[in-house]
């Protein structure tokens, strides 16, 4: 298989920021209630993740390190953060839902953490990794439009409170991360 | 809800148990599943929340009562991440040694709003020694969650709890994968709204 296409299957399947490496923000619950609320916001965390892990990668692996500043990292991570949320609410000035989910607060741990997960574990290669990245933020789109198609017809009033919420957000994670390990053993 | 009248015990207790930022609400969600596959590391990622989340008080109420002055969030969120950075300079070979993930699950926390909800929501307005208590009853509600569901996940994913040998082999490996975390997450929360249900009534 083409190493490209292989690297964008895996950041579908595998690397999936919130089923298959845990990382779901504490907004999640509250914005994945219905499908039209969710559909925007994983719009907008899709669309933070792929600028930020190609700059953030080039800025960890090699602008920092020849400037002696890898100390710096992570707030360099976060200043760019915040330029493209910048760059990306005024460009969608017209989308106001879309905007609206590109706060810190709402997509930023999602954003930063597949940044940081692909600098961990694609170290070479800027190809290699905005072809993951893509892969990634596809992913996340998929798997949050399923997760918020699956909770409209569960978390209801017919379900016991004790579970309505958080219980099943993560439970229906926890399927959809063995749905993602299932169609990832398929791929060479 | 705080009231003026609560003392610092209280704020402490309410913070701890009754509203524990994790099991109540779901902040910090994000390191209970990234951050528990081990006691080890959910102690070390918890207590550094902690921290975070005591500093950004003090800080706070500090400023806004001594000097009338409120910090931007952006300021705190940029602080705080120096801080992470050079935390997990110090803890490098120590983060080599925890589970995969660790170290984003340190960096999160200067994103997380875990960290600063406390701030902005009491610290603020109010003297350092309440923020303190306040935070700390937050930071280590959470470092007791996270040990709870970590102690779960190590022992039914490795068969082991911290240096005890529990089982000769693991009993449900998947446990200790991401998949163990969103498990034993929800099954924490559910038992904690169970709880909280037959207290109240």
């Amino acid at each position: 298989m083409n190493p490209e296409l292989a690297a964008f299957l895996a950041g579908l399947t595998a690397l999936s920021p919130v089923v298959s490496l845990g990382i779901i923000p504490s907004s999640y619950q509250g914005m994945t209630r219905r499908p039209w609320l969710a559909a925007p916001y994983a719009a907008a965390g899709s669309l933070m993740i792929l600028p930020l892990t190609i700059l953030g990668w080039t800025a960890h692996r090699l602008v920092l390190p020849r400037l002696g500043l890898e100390i710096l990292g992570l707030p360099a991570l976060i200043m760019i953060y915040w330029g493209l949320q910048y760059l990306f609410g005024t460009a969608l000035r017209d989308a106001r839902p879309v905007r609206a989910g590109l706060p810190l607060n709402l997509n930023g741990g999602l954003a930063l953490g597949c940044c940081l997960a692909v600098i961990e574990l694609v170290p070479h290669g800027l190809v290699r990794v905005a072809v993951t990245a893509a892969g990634m933020s596809a992913g996340h789109l998929v798997a949050t439009l399923a997760l918020s198609h699956l909770r409209e017809g569960i978390d209801s009033g017919r379900m016991s409170p004790l579970l309505r919420g958080w219980p099943v957000v993560l439970g229906l994670c926890s399927l959809m991360w063995l749905a993602a390990r299932g169609i990832g053993s398929l791929l060479p | 809800m705080r009231l003026p009248s609560e003392s610092k015990q209280q704020l402490f207790l309410k913070n701890l148990l009754a509203e524990n930022c994790l099991l109540n609400s779901g902040m910090g969600v994000i390191l209970a599943v990234l951050a528990t596959v081990n006691t080890e590391q959910a102690f070390f990622v918890g207590s550094l929340a902690l921290l975070a989340l005591m500093l950004n008080s003090l800080v706070s109420s500090v400023l806004s009562d001594v000097f009338r002055f409120r910090l931007p969030l952006w300021s705190r969120v940029l602080a705080t991440a120096l801080l992470l950075s050079l935390l997990s300079a110090a803890f490098a070979p120590k983060l080599l040694r925890l589970p995969a993930l660790t170290s984003i699950a340190v960096m999160i926390i200067s994103v997380s709003p875990l960290t600063y909800a406390r701030s902005r929501a009491f610290a603020d307005d109010s003297t350092p020694g309440r923020a303190l208590f306040d935070a700390a009853g937050s930071g280590v509600g959470l470092v007791a969650a996270m040990l709870a569901i970590a102690s779960v996940r190590e022992a039914l994913g490795s068969g082991t709890l911290g240096a005890l040998s529990l089982f000769s082999s693991p009993p449900i490996p998947m446990l200790g994968q991401a998949f163990g975390g969103f498990l034993i997450t929800a099954a924490a929360m559910a038992a904690f709204r169970m709880a909280s249900a037959r207290q109240a009534a």
